[in-house]
């Protein structure tokens, strides 16, 4: 079991705090939701974890070994925006990221993989970019996954099949994510936070949300 | 090591730099152009892979590729590339040519 603590992260844009000495932990085997509306800076931690955004303060660490600056040897990261290249094949890309056969096999033979590991990924719908992209991220030898809006703009059936991917990987990964979509995020966390004015609060339940005004009378 | 990964990094800026040097080439000679295409082809690649291709740098960041990794990869590439591209050029347009100055 391994345990990623954030102990402390601040950051601030202009005279704007947006995160104010922000902190949590999550372990393998759990998956942890945090919600918040536009701006409120949950891609910006996510990056500042990730190591690809500076933070005006960041402590962190894995198993209380303090960790700093480019996280990749614990963390994998799905940005919000497709991050694969468009011009290379699928079957060319899977090699890239994975070099022994048993990986490769691994995502070549999924059932949603098998039938487009021909098409070069420009020609792929959003729903199997983002699917293919989960996929390559959790195979990855990373005690941690962070995932910003892997369920946005995608067809119930992708949305589906990345929860069962995450529940699957649940049992050898510590995940977090952050979606507007609630509905499924609560589908698979185990606790979840909301981010406003800089600081995370602990969400209960869905009623909660309300309570904390990121949802309006009509979302429940 | 992830070659490949370097290798497809190097993919998405060699048009950015093969555009740049054949503009060199036509413009200062094959000397220069291969100086452009070593120097700044380089960093209008790195420009326009950052200005297109922006949030593909994740593609790389996840296997622990950071910026300064793949400009190092990419220097190291785009020599071996370069050389042979620039002999066969110079070899071709003095079969066609004659004896050419290279500058």
């Amino acid at each position: 079991m391994a345990i990623f603590k954030l102990h402390s992260a601040s950051k601030h844009f202009g005279k704007r705090k947006i995160l104010n000495e922000v902190s949590f932990s999550f372990e393998t085997g759990e998956i942890i939701g945090i919600f918040g509306r536009n701006g409120c800076g949950k891609s910006t931690l996510l990056k500042m974890l990730f190591g690809t955004m500076s933070a005006d303060t960041i402590e962190m660490s894995v198993n209380g070994v303090s960790i700093k600056n480019f996280t990749t040897k614990h963390l994998s990261y799905l940005p919000q925006h497709p991050f694969i290249p468009k011009n290379i094949k699928v079957r060319d890309l899977i090699p890239i990221y994975f070099s022994e056969e048993k990986k490769q096999d691994a995502i070549f033979y999924d059932s949603m993989i098998a039938n487009i590991s021909s098409k070069s990924v420009g020609s792929l719908s959003l729903g199997q970019v983002r699917y293919l992209e989960v996929l390559l991220l959790a195979n990855l030898d990373r005690p941690f996954l962070m995932l910003d809006e892997p369920f946005s703009m995608l067809d119930p059936l992708y949305k589906d099949r990345i929860k069962i991917l995450l529940n699957k990987l649940k049992s050898s990964k510590g995940i977090l994510i952050t979606d507007h979509y609630f509905e499924d995020v609560l589908g698979v966390t185990d606790r979840n936070y909301l981010l406003k004015n800089g600081v995370l609060e602990k969400v209960l339940s869905k009623q909660s949300l309300k309570e904390m005004a990121y949802l309006g009378d009509s979302s429940i | 090591m992830h070659i490949r990964a370097y290798w497809q990094f190097y993919k998405s800026i060699f048009p950015f730099i093969a555009i740049f040097s054949i503009l060199g080439v036509i413009y200062v000679g094959i000397a220069w152009g291969f100086v452009l295409f070593a120097t700044l082809g380089l960093f209008f690649g790195f420009l326009g892979f950052r200005f297109f291709y922006n949030d593909q740098y994740y593609f790389y960041y996840n296997l622990g590729l950071t910026k300064k990794r793949l400009i190092l990869g990419s220097i190291v590439i785009n020599i071996l590339v370069g050389v042979p591209i620039f002999s066969i050029l110079l070899i071709f347009i003095s079969f066609i040519f004659g004896d050419i100055q290279i500058t």
